[in-house]
Protein backbone atom coordinates (compact mmCIF):
# COMPACT_ATOMS: atom_id res chain seq x y z
CA UNK A 1 0.00 0.00 0.00
CA UNK A 2 1.11 3.87 -0.47
CA UNK A 3 1.27 5.72 2.39
CA UNK A 4 -1.66 7.74 1.13
CA UNK A 5 -3.59 4.40 0.88
CA UNK A 6 -2.24 3.29 4.63
CA UNK A 7 -3.22 6.57 5.78
CA UNK A 8 -6.70 6.11 4.34
CA UNK A 9 -7.20 2.46 5.34
CA UNK A 10 -5.98 3.48 9.21
CA UNK A 11 -8.26 6.06 9.21
CA UNK A 12 -11.35 3.76 8.06
CA UNK A 13 -10.01 1.76 10.70
CA UNK A 14 -10.27 4.48 13.48
CA UNK A 15 -13.31 5.79 12.70
CA UNK A 16 -14.98 2.31 12.77
CA UNK A 17 -13.66 1.01 16.10
CA UNK A 18 -12.83 4.04 17.89
CA UNK A 19 -16.03 4.09 20.07
CA UNK A 20 -16.32 -0.13 20.39
CA UNK A 21 -12.30 -0.16 21.39
CA UNK A 22 -12.87 3.01 23.82
CA UNK A 23 -15.80 1.32 25.64
CA UNK A 24 -14.31 -1.51 26.01
CA UNK A 25 -11.09 0.12 27.48
CA UNK A 26 -13.84 2.37 29.64
CA UNK A 27 -14.46 -1.07 31.10
CA UNK A 28 -10.84 -2.07 32.37
CA UNK A 29 -10.12 2.22 33.86
CA UNK A 30 -13.44 3.79 34.37
CA UNK A 31 -11.99 7.01 33.26
CA UNK A 32 -13.03 8.57 30.47
CA UNK A 33 -9.46 10.35 29.91
CA UNK A 34 -7.64 7.62 30.49
CA UNK A 35 -9.63 5.15 28.18
CA UNK A 36 -9.36 7.55 25.35
CA UNK A 37 -5.58 7.98 25.81
CA UNK A 38 -5.59 3.99 26.03
CA UNK A 39 -7.37 3.95 22.89
CA UNK A 40 -5.59 5.93 20.73
CA UNK A 41 -1.93 4.32 21.96
CA UNK A 42 -3.38 1.23 20.61
CA UNK A 43 -4.33 2.72 17.69
CA UNK A 44 -0.87 3.94 17.34
CA UNK A 45 0.47 0.55 17.94
CA UNK A 46 -1.01 -1.05 15.11
CA UNK A 47 -0.41 2.13 13.31
CA UNK A 48 3.18 1.60 13.51
CA UNK A 49 3.20 -2.28 12.85
CA UNK A 50 0.57 -1.21 9.83
CA UNK A 51 3.31 -3.24 7.62
CA UNK A 52 2.41 -6.96 9.56
CA UNK A 53 -1.07 -6.13 10.01
CA UNK A 54 -3.47 -8.19 8.08
CA UNK A 55 -5.07 -5.40 6.47
CA UNK A 56 -7.96 -7.29 5.72
CA UNK A 57 -8.49 -8.48 9.33
CA UNK A 58 -7.48 -6.09 12.06
CA UNK A 59 -9.92 -5.83 14.48
CA UNK A 60 -8.58 -8.57 16.78
CA UNK A 61 -5.33 -6.91 16.70
CA UNK A 62 -6.89 -3.65 17.56
CA UNK A 63 -8.69 -4.90 20.30
CA UNK A 64 -5.76 -6.83 21.97
CA UNK A 65 -3.69 -4.26 22.04
CA UNK A 66 -6.19 -2.29 23.43
CA UNK A 67 -6.82 -4.23 26.29
CA UNK A 68 -2.94 -5.29 26.76
CA UNK A 69 -2.48 -1.52 27.25
CA UNK A 70 -5.44 -0.76 29.73
CA UNK A 71 -4.50 -4.19 31.74
CA UNK A 72 -0.96 -2.77 32.10
CA UNK A 73 -1.71 0.84 32.69
CA UNK A 74 -4.88 -0.43 35.52
CA UNK A 75 -1.67 -2.77 37.06
CA UNK A 76 0.63 0.85 37.28
CA UNK A 77 -2.53 2.73 38.81
CA UNK A 78 -3.28 -0.11 41.69
CA UNK A 79 0.73 0.09 42.14
CA UNK A 80 0.50 3.72 41.99
CA UNK A 81 -2.27 3.08 44.80
CA UNK A 82 -0.08 1.76 47.30
CA UNK A 83 2.11 4.47 47.84
CA UNK A 84 -0.38 6.99 47.68
CA UNK A 85 -3.60 8.25 49.35
CA UNK A 86 -5.40 8.51 46.18
CA UNK A 87 -7.93 5.96 47.21
CA UNK A 88 -8.94 7.87 50.33
CA UNK A 89 -9.21 11.43 48.21
CA UNK A 90 -11.54 9.43 45.95
CA UNK A 91 -13.59 8.42 48.66
CA UNK A 92 -13.64 11.72 49.80
CA UNK A 93 -14.82 13.71 46.73
CA UNK A 94 -18.78 12.07 46.13
CA UNK A 95 -19.51 15.19 43.97
CA UNK A 96 -23.00 16.43 43.75
CA UNK A 97 -25.56 13.82 45.01
CA UNK A 98 -29.53 14.44 43.92
CA UNK A 99 -31.62 11.73 44.39
CA UNK A 100 -31.82 10.86 41.40
CA UNK A 101 -28.16 11.14 40.40
CA UNK A 102 -27.35 9.12 43.68
CA UNK A 103 -29.62 6.85 42.41
CA UNK A 104 -27.83 6.17 39.41
CA UNK A 105 -24.51 6.45 40.83
CA UNK A 106 -25.62 3.64 43.14
CA UNK A 107 -26.38 1.62 40.27
CA UNK A 108 -23.49 2.78 38.38
CA UNK A 109 -21.40 1.64 41.34
CA UNK A 110 -22.68 -1.33 41.73
CA UNK A 111 -22.49 -2.12 37.98
CA UNK A 112 -18.95 -1.70 38.47
CA UNK A 113 -18.14 -3.26 41.30
CA UNK A 114 -19.64 -5.90 39.52
CA UNK A 115 -17.77 -6.05 36.40
CA UNK A 116 -14.30 -5.11 38.23
CA UNK A 117 -15.33 -7.99 40.46
CA UNK A 118 -15.01 -10.90 37.67
CA UNK A 119 -11.45 -13.04 37.38
CA UNK A 120 -9.93 -11.26 34.79
CA UNK A 121 -10.53 -13.58 31.94
CA UNK A 122 -13.70 -13.69 31.96
CA UNK A 123 -14.13 -9.54 32.11
CA UNK A 124 -11.86 -9.39 28.79
CA UNK A 125 -14.65 -12.08 27.71
CA UNK A 126 -17.68 -10.61 28.31
CA UNK A 127 -16.82 -7.18 27.78
CA UNK A 128 -15.55 -7.89 24.13
CA UNK A 129 -18.35 -10.37 23.49
CA UNK A 130 -20.81 -7.11 24.91
CA UNK A 131 -19.12 -4.19 23.49
CA UNK A 132 -16.42 -5.26 20.61
CA UNK A 133 -18.85 -6.16 18.11
CA UNK A 134 -16.73 -8.62 17.25
CA UNK A 135 -17.92 -12.50 16.61
CA UNK A 136 -16.84 -15.24 19.14
CA UNK A 137 -14.61 -15.65 16.62
CA UNK A 138 -12.79 -13.10 16.71
CA UNK A 139 -12.96 -12.50 20.24
CA UNK A 140 -11.22 -15.99 20.32
CA UNK A 141 -8.78 -14.94 18.18
CA UNK A 142 -8.06 -11.25 20.27
CA UNK A 143 -7.71 -13.65 23.19
CA UNK A 144 -5.68 -16.37 21.86
CA UNK A 145 -8.52 -18.48 22.75
CA UNK A 146 -10.23 -21.20 21.57
CA UNK A 147 -13.92 -20.18 20.49
CA UNK A 148 -15.79 -22.65 22.53
CA UNK A 149 -13.42 -20.93 25.58
CA UNK A 150 -15.27 -17.74 25.08
CA UNK A 151 -19.04 -19.28 24.86
CA UNK A 152 -18.02 -21.24 28.40
CA UNK A 153 -16.65 -18.20 29.44
CA UNK A 154 -19.06 -15.37 28.74
CA UNK A 155 -21.97 -17.57 30.43
CA UNK A 156 -19.46 -18.14 33.64
CA UNK A 157 -19.44 -14.08 33.95
CA UNK A 158 -22.62 -13.49 33.16
CA UNK A 159 -24.04 -15.64 35.67
CA UNK A 160 -21.49 -14.11 38.39
CA UNK A 161 -22.99 -10.86 37.11
CA UNK A 162 -26.06 -12.10 37.85
CA UNK A 163 -25.83 -13.27 40.91
CA UNK A 164 -24.36 -9.63 42.08
CA UNK A 165 -26.84 -7.57 40.37
CA UNK A 166 -30.10 -9.52 40.37
CA UNK A 167 -31.43 -11.55 37.34
CA UNK A 168 -30.88 -9.88 33.68
CA UNK A 169 -33.82 -9.30 31.35
CA UNK A 170 -32.09 -10.52 27.59
CA UNK A 171 -33.56 -7.85 24.92
CA UNK B 1 -31.40 -5.01 34.86
CA UNK B 2 -31.64 -5.52 30.97
CA UNK B 3 -28.13 -6.44 29.74
CA UNK B 4 -27.78 -2.99 27.90
CA UNK B 5 -27.99 -1.18 31.17
CA UNK B 6 -25.04 -3.08 32.25
CA UNK B 7 -23.14 -2.40 29.07
CA UNK B 8 -24.17 1.11 27.78
CA UNK B 9 -22.55 2.33 25.02
CA UNK B 10 -20.68 5.38 25.73
CA UNK B 11 -19.65 7.67 23.40
CA UNK B 12 -15.99 8.82 23.37
CA UNK B 13 -14.68 12.58 23.54
CA UNK B 14 -14.63 14.09 20.79
CA UNK B 15 -12.15 15.13 18.86
CA UNK B 16 -10.72 11.57 18.70
CA UNK B 17 -9.63 11.59 14.92
CA UNK B 18 -8.16 15.14 15.19
CA UNK B 19 -5.70 13.96 18.04
CA UNK B 20 -5.18 10.81 16.45
CA UNK B 21 -3.69 11.84 13.25
CA UNK B 22 -1.42 14.17 14.85
CA UNK B 23 -0.26 11.54 17.20
CA UNK B 24 1.18 9.71 13.54
CA UNK B 25 3.85 11.78 11.87
CA UNK B 26 5.17 13.55 15.05
CA UNK B 27 6.99 10.55 16.36
CA UNK B 28 9.95 9.66 13.93
CA UNK B 29 10.35 13.71 13.40
CA UNK B 30 10.51 14.28 17.58
CA UNK B 31 13.24 10.92 17.56
CA UNK B 32 15.25 12.78 14.83
CA UNK B 33 15.25 15.71 16.88
CA UNK B 34 16.13 14.31 19.81
CA UNK B 35 19.10 11.97 17.85
CA UNK B 36 20.29 15.42 16.23
CA UNK B 37 20.07 17.59 19.39
CA UNK B 38 21.96 14.23 21.35
CA UNK B 39 24.55 14.24 18.16
CA UNK B 40 25.35 17.86 18.45
CA UNK B 41 25.26 17.74 22.53
CA UNK B 42 27.81 15.18 22.48
CA UNK B 43 30.20 16.96 20.00
CA UNK B 44 30.06 19.99 21.93
CA UNK B 45 31.36 18.37 24.60
CA UNK B 46 34.25 16.25 22.71
CA UNK B 47 34.92 19.78 21.30
CA UNK B 48 35.27 21.13 24.81
CA UNK B 49 36.97 18.71 26.05
CA UNK B 50 39.69 18.56 23.06
CA UNK B 51 40.30 22.53 23.25
CA UNK B 52 40.38 23.17 27.14
CA UNK B 53 43.96 23.01 28.06
CA UNK B 54 44.03 19.91 31.11
CA UNK B 55 43.51 21.31 34.51
CA UNK B 56 46.38 20.12 36.34
CA UNK B 57 47.10 21.14 40.27
CA UNK B 58 50.63 22.24 39.76
CA UNK B 59 50.67 22.40 43.49
CA UNK B 60 50.28 19.15 43.77
CA UNK B 61 51.77 18.06 41.05
CA UNK B 62 54.84 19.83 42.37
CA UNK B 63 54.72 18.45 45.67
CA UNK B 64 54.33 14.49 44.22
CA UNK B 65 55.93 14.66 41.35
CA UNK B 66 54.14 12.45 38.79
CA UNK B 67 51.39 14.26 37.33
CA UNK B 68 53.39 15.50 34.24
CA UNK B 69 52.01 13.03 32.22
CA UNK B 70 49.03 14.70 32.55
CA UNK B 71 50.79 17.58 30.47
CA UNK B 72 51.86 15.21 28.08
CA UNK B 73 55.22 15.86 28.89
CA UNK B 74 57.98 13.64 30.39
CA UNK B 75 59.89 14.86 33.98
CA UNK B 76 63.43 15.08 33.56
CA UNK B 77 64.28 14.16 37.33
CA UNK B 78 62.23 12.12 39.94
CA UNK B 79 61.23 14.83 42.16
CA UNK B 80 60.89 18.99 41.91
CA UNK B 81 62.89 21.05 43.52
CA UNK B 82 61.91 22.75 46.31
CA UNK B 83 63.30 26.16 46.52
CA UNK B 84 63.14 29.17 48.44
CA UNK B 85 62.47 26.99 51.20
CA UNK B 86 59.14 25.02 50.65
CA UNK B 87 57.37 28.40 49.35
CA UNK B 88 57.86 27.14 45.62
CA UNK B 89 59.53 24.27 43.37
CA UNK B 90 60.52 23.74 40.24
CA UNK B 91 60.44 20.57 38.08
CA UNK B 92 62.40 20.18 34.62
CA UNK B 93 60.05 18.77 31.72
CA UNK B 94 61.36 17.33 28.69
CA UNK B 95 58.69 17.98 25.80
CA UNK B 96 58.76 16.06 22.44
CA UNK B 97 60.90 18.52 20.31
CA UNK B 98 64.36 17.24 22.18
CA UNK B 99 65.75 21.13 21.62
CA UNK B 100 62.60 22.31 24.23
CA UNK B 101 62.95 22.17 27.61
CA UNK B 102 59.81 23.23 29.62
CA UNK B 103 60.37 23.92 33.33
CA UNK B 104 56.88 23.73 35.64
CA UNK B 105 57.36 26.02 38.42
CA UNK B 106 54.62 26.03 41.16
CA UNK B 107 53.98 28.31 44.69
CA UNK B 108 53.75 25.84 47.64
CA UNK B 109 52.65 27.92 49.72
CA UNK B 110 51.42 31.89 49.83
CA UNK B 111 54.04 33.72 51.82
CA UNK B 112 52.94 35.62 54.88
CA UNK B 113 52.42 39.33 54.43
CA UNK B 114 55.61 39.68 56.55
CA UNK B 115 57.71 37.10 54.22
CA UNK B 116 56.96 39.53 50.92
Amino acid sequence: MTARADERWFELLYLRLEKPVFNVVYRWLWNADEARDVTQEAFLKVWNARGRVDAEHPDPLVFRAALNLASNRLRARKLWRLFTLEPLRDRADPGPTPEAALEAAKSGAAVRAAIDALPEKLKAVVVLCELSGMSYQDVSAALRIPVGTVGSRRSQALAALERSLGAMEVA
Amino acid sequence: MKREELFPVLEPPAGGWGRMKARLRPAPRRSLWLAAASGAAAAGLAAALLAAPPVVDLTVAARVGVTAGLLGLEPEGAEPVIIRGEGAAVQRLNSSNPSVVLYRLAVLEVPAEGER
